[in-house]
This record gives structure tokens, C-alpha cells and sequence, in this order.
């Protein structure tokens, strides 16, 4: 039996660990601190705690007292079933060995008998749930017999340091885990978060917040997060209904346009969620949000674009089928339609090619419109002069119906005025007219066929669409004056036509 | 044809491109019906609108040049004139009160769009919307 002095001295090292612990949350200082009064109280020359590493098979020396500088955080020792502290592990409990000289059982490292160690003994350090940390080990240079009391005095002091490694392990996987939340939470420049109290109003202010509204974290604290929201929203309650809709279901959805520091919306992709205590008090909220500003622009310009293809291929379908019924109409027979026809579906074919190399900002020119066509003339072109201003812009809109005008004049001169003729001429003179204000420019064309022999009334445009696309279709579909006559040397025909002016400055619709 | 429900009704006809809007007028004349307009624009169809003591009923593209049919629309619906949209766009663009009127999608078949008015004109139902193309 130990002496009364013993037991004393050994209770007071346990309440002096005791009062360590609670005023230290650093796992080091608190192993070593156990080794040094754990030793002390004993009389051991040396002592340690081995922490397990499962993967490897391994246990760590983490703390210790009375070794070498190179042993404590560096030397390992294999748990194998030649290892007294795998047994120890593995029973639960102390295990005592006398003299390593007369143990047949175990081997041990080789720092320990560098060390001198001869008598030791293993007690296991247990975790919540039975779960083992490692081993509590004291270490003597002589043949030791250790008393009941001594090793019951491990068992305690052993009972005493789980639940203080258990916790602070644990409090550091909770700082380390916070630590990276706030890196991720820092570093998420693209998502504004803020959290508010119950009140709505801020208490935290993220970088990503401050990057996506312009306002810095002092601006902000304390301020009603509803100043984020547009002033219409404001005016509508949005800000109180999407905070009501959270406290009662948890999330809210936050996707709208908001407003920076320097007045421009920003539009939000985002969510509101409730914050509550662990007694289900409401306790604020958190919202994250994503600037999708752009990307919303680049969808809605997106669905135009697609709507007006749409537009536009129904539209031209339409037209193809109209002028196949008129050219039917007007055809004397199949042979005739199927030239008539394919003339005007190539024609039509042109426009199309043009319209489509268009970029956002481009508008066709009349020049371009022109050139096109007559080009398309087979280089019966030879006595047409032209005479006028490259560059005059056209409205998307109007292009295909002045191409098919054109288009009608030019076949028409081909096949039975000037360009049929060796002495006939063509000239096309066009200028742009200024207009009083708030009026659009007025594009004004004059195609005159002159020295063209009239074989009589057949050099008239054709019946049909030709005549009429000049004489109703422009003033009808582009607000155009048209004239067309037919003087004793040839056909003169005159377009005003409206037009936006300059190249690429308008919008318009098909 | 023994359908008579168009002759000598006056059919207002509001159509954009020249050569539908021709082509409706010849359908509808065809049919035995007085057309109004065609008009082109918006303002030209509030006009036709407006002069016009009697209309039986109106044949409406949706967008006119960029603007919406449904000033149009609302005139027509005030006078219990009865109408029909045709619409080259995604059906999307008609707000929620005009979602009731039959309307076609273009390419429009021209025999169902002129049937389909000339039984609203007589009172007949002409069923769920049509669309086409």
C-alpha cells in the first residue's frame, strides 16, 4: 500500500492537471503538461502519450517528458502483436511490464532501450464511446514493480485526459472547418451574402456582397437590407414579403433586379434563408445571391434574336407561297411558271443571303441592294450607268420587298426594254433628301430606260406582280411614292422611299 | 360553294406584308365579302375603325410594323365585333385577355382563316385555337 503522502501528492497532481486544463485549449501543452505531473507524481524518469495512427499501422510519440528532442513528435512505434501497446489497445487495459530484459512477449523500439527504459507501463487513453485515442505511458531506467495503487492511479489519470483530448480534437476539426467556411465564404467574389437580424437589418457583410452592390461593410452594418432592393419593389413590399415567406418556410426565392451604391440595377440570382436558434427562435437571416446581370442580358437578346428568326422564316414562307398562287396566275403555261417562278425564288434567295450576313449593328445599303441585283443580270449589265451615294442605309425591314422591286424592273428590262436592246440604256440616279424633323431621310430613286425600240405592249412590266409591287407594295408595305410610266423610249420609274439615314444607328422590327 | 356566310359582309382586314395581306383581300372577295382596308399600320386600322359604321368582322395580324394590334382589338371588342389573330410569333406575346380569340399561326392556310371568320359573322363557334405551320 502506497503511503498517505503518495496519495495525497498524487491527488493533488490530478487537481492541479484539473485546474490546467480548464484554463488551456491547446492539446500540446496539455499532453505535455500530463507527462511532466504524471512522471512526477510516480517518480518515472520518463513519460508519454502515443496517439494511433490507424492508416498506418503506427502510433505517434505526440508528448513526453524526460526524452530526447528528437523522439517527441517524430518516433513511432509499429502496433503489431510483438507491441505491448497494441496489447494494451487491444485489451482496454494497463499492462504492466517489469523488466524488458526478462519479456519474451514484446519487443520494443529502439529510441526506448537507447533510452535505458527497462520497467514500463501501457494504459490506454479511451475517447467518447470507447473509442482509443493511444497510450499513456511511464518509463523506468530500473526493474520497477508498480502497485495496485499506482496503476489504478494511471487508470484515473487516463480516465481524467480522454474527455480532455475528445474535446479539444474536436474543437479543432470545428475551427478548421469554420476556418475554411470563412475562406470559401471570402473568397466567393461572384455571391453577394449578408446575413440580418430578425429585423432585416445587416449584421454581416461579405467581400462578395461588397464586390456585387458597391457598398463596404461599414456602409452597411446596421442598415435595413431592404435598401438593396429596387425602389418599386420597395413601394410593393417585396422585401418584408420575401423575409415573411422565409421565416415561415424556411427559404425564399430572391430573383430580381436590386440596386448598387451608384444607383445601376443589378440582377439577382438568389435566396433568403431563416436563421434559428436551436430553440427555434427566429434569430435573422442569410441571403446569397448571384450577380447574373449579364448572362440575363445575353438570354433576353437571345429569345429576340430566336423570336425574330422565327419571325421572319413563317413570314418568308408566307411570301413564297404568295408569289408561287400570283405567278400561277399569271403564267400561260407550266414551262412559263417554272421560269417566272425560279427567277423570283433566286431574287428572293439573294435578299436572304444578304439579310443574313448582317451582324447586330449592319444595316444593308442601297448600293449593296443594287448591285447585287443587277450582278445577278449575267453581265447583261453593258449599258447601265449608275449614279449615286454608297452607303445609304436600309431598315432590315424593308429590304426584301425594294430587292423584289428591283428586282421586277431589272427582268423586265432584260427581257424586253433597254438591257434586250443594243441601243438602249439604262441609268439609275438615287440621292438621300433630307426631310424636316422628326421625319425619316427619303431615299429617292430614278430608273430610266431610254432609246429602247417599243416593240409594242408587251414591254410593259408584265401584268401581275411585277407592275404591282412598284405601284402598291411599296406604298403600302414601306410607306413609298411610287410613279411608273411608260414614255415613248422606254420605262421611267421613280421610288421615295423612307429610310433610316445612316449605317448601323437603328433599331427596328421585321 | 354553297357558303354564304361572308356575302356582302364587310371584313376588316389588318395585315402588314403586302403580299398576305392581297392575298386575304382576293380569299375574302372570293368568298363574297366586302374588305376594309387592307391597313398596314395601326393607326390606319383605328382609322378604318373609327369611318366605318359597319363591320362584321376582322381578320388581325398581331404586329404591324412593330406595333401591336390590340389598341385594334380593344375597338373591335367594344363594338362586339368579332375577330380573328393571325401571328407570326410565338403565341407567348398575346397577353392572358385575349387568349380566347381563335387565332392562326403563319404561315396561315388561307381557306381556314376566311372559313373561320365567316362562322363568327353567322354566329358560329369556331373551337379551340387553330395553329399552323
Amino acid at each position: 500500500m502506497a503511503h498517505r503522502q503518495e496519495l495525497l501528492q498524487r491527488q493533488r497532481v490530478l487537481a492541479e492537471f484539473g485546474a490546467f486544463v480548464l484554463q488551456c485549449d491547446d492539446l500540446e501543452q496539455i499532453l505535455a503538461q500530463a507527462c511532466r505531473l504524471v512522471s512526477e507524481a510516480l517518480g518515472t524518469e520518463f513519460a508519454k502519450i502515443l496517439e494511433i495512427e490507424r492508416e498506418r499501422g503506427t502510433a505517434l510519440v505526440r508528448a513526453g517528458i524526460g526524452w530526447n528532442d528528437h523522439v517527441i513528435g517524430h518516433a513511432r512505434i509499429q502496433l503489431n502483436d510483438r507491441s505491448s501497446e497494441a496489447y494494451a489497445i487491444e485489451t482496454g487495459e494497463p499492462l504492466i511490464t517489469l523488466n524488458i530484459a526478462n519479456e519474451d512477449r514484446f519487443d520494443f523500439p529502439d529510441f526506448m532501450v537507447e533510452h535505458g527504459v527497462v520497467a514500463l507501463v501501457n494504459v490506454p487513453i479511451l475517447l467518447h464511446g470507447r473509442e482509443v485515442f493511444g497510450v499513456l505511458q511511464v518509463d523506468c531506467r530500473s526493474p520497477r514493480e508498480f502497485g495496485q495503487d499506482e496503476v489504478d492511479f494511471l487508470r484515473t489519470y487516463s480516465m481524467v485526459l480522454g474527455p480532455v483530448i475528445d474535446r479539444l480534437e474536436k474543437l479543432r476539426e470545428l475551427e478548421h472547418t469554420s476556418a475554411i467556411h470563412r475562406m470559401v465564404v471570402e473568397n466567393a467574389r461572384d455571391y453577394a451574402i449578408l446575413l440580418s437580424d430578425p429585423e432585416d437589418r445587416v449584421t454581416a457583410w461579405l467581400p462578395g456582397a461588397a464586390a456585387v452592390f458597391g457598398w463596404s461593410e461599414a456602409e452597411m452594418l446596421g442598415k435595413p437590407a431592404s435598401m438593396l432592393f429596387t425602389a418599386e419593389d420597395r413601394a410593393a413590399g417585396v422585401p418584408e414579403q420575401e423575409c415573411a415567406e422565409a421565416a415561415r418556410n424556411g427559404k425564399a426565392p430572391d430573383v430580381r433586379w436590386h440596386v448598387r451604391k451608384d444607383g445601376s440595377r443589378v440582377f439577382i440570382d438568389g435566396q433568403t434563408t431563416a436563421l434559428r436558434s436551436s430553440a427555434g427562435e427566429l434569430t435573422g437571416f442569410m441571403k446569397i445571391g448571384q450577380d447574373v446581370t449579364d448572362r440575363r442580358a445575353s438570354d433576353e437578346r437571345q429569345q429576340v434574336l430566336v423570336a425574330e428568326l422565327q419571325h421572319r422564316t413563317r413570314n418568308l414562307m408566307s411570301i413564297v407561297r404568295s408569289i408561287a398562287e400570283k405567278t400561277a396566275r399569271a403564267s400561260a403555261d407550266l414551262p412559263d411558271f417554272r421560269e417566272r417562278f425560279r427567277d423570283r425564288m433566286e431574287a428572293l434567295a439573294r435578299v436572304q443571303g444578304l439579310l443574313s450576313r448582317l451582324t447586330e449593328n449592319t444595316r444593308v445599303t442601297f448600293d449593296e441592294l443594287l448591285e447585287t441585283e443587277l450582278y445577278a443580270m449575267d453581265g447583261s449589265s453593258g449599258g447601265v450607268t449608275l449614279d449615286g451615294p454608297k452607303g445609304v442605309a436600309m431598315r432590315s425591314s424593308t429590304v426584301q420587298t425594294l430587292a423584289m422591286a428591283l428586282h421586277e424592273l431589272a427582268t423586265n428590262a432584260v427581257k424586253y426594254g433597254a438591257l434586250s436592246q443594243a441601243g438602249g440604256t439604262l441609268s439609275i440616279k438615287w440621292h438621300l433628301e433630307e426631310t424636316v424633323e422628326d421625319q425619316r431621310p427619303l431615299l429617292r430613286i430614278d430608273w430610266r430606260e431610254e432609246g429602247v425600240t417599243m416593240p409594242g405592249a408587251d414591254a410593259t412590266l408584265r401584268r401581275g406582280q411585277g407592275r404591282e409591287l412598284i405601284e402598291k407594295a411599296l406604298p403600302y408595305q414601306l410607306s413609298a411614292r411610287t410613279t411608273y410610266t411608260l414614255g415613248p423610249e422606254g420605262v421611267h420609274c421613280t421610288i421615295a422611299l423612307p429610310v433610316s439615314g445612316h449605317r448601323g444607328t437603328e433599331g427596328d422590327h421585321g | 360553294m354553297a357558303d354564304l356566310s361572308l356575302d356582302h359582309r364587310r371584313i376588316l382586314v389588318a395585315e402588314d406584308e403586302f403580299l398576305l395581306a392581297d392575298d386575304l383581300d382576293m380569299e375574302l372577295q372570293d368568298a363574297g365579302a366586302i374588305v376594309l382596308g387592307p391597313a398596314g399600320t395601326i393607326s390606319e386600322a383605328l382609322k378604318i375603325i373609327e369611318d366605318q359604321q359597319k363591320i362584321d368582322g376582322a381578320i388581325l395580324d398581331v404586329n404591324l410594323g412593330g406595333d401591336a394590334i390590340f389598341p385594334a382589338a380593344e375597338a373591335l371588342m367594344k363594338r362586339q365585333v368579332p375577330f380573328v389573330f393571325t401571328t407570326g410569333y410565338d403565341p407567348s406575346s398575346i397577353p392572358e385577355r385575349y387568349r380566347a380569340i381563335v387565332r392562326f399561326e403563319k404561315p396561315i392556310i388561307l381557306r381556314h382563316v376566311v372559313s373561320a371568320v365567316g362562322r363568327l359573322v353567322s354566329g358560329e363557334g369556331v373551337g379551340a385555337n387553330l395553329a399552323e405551320g
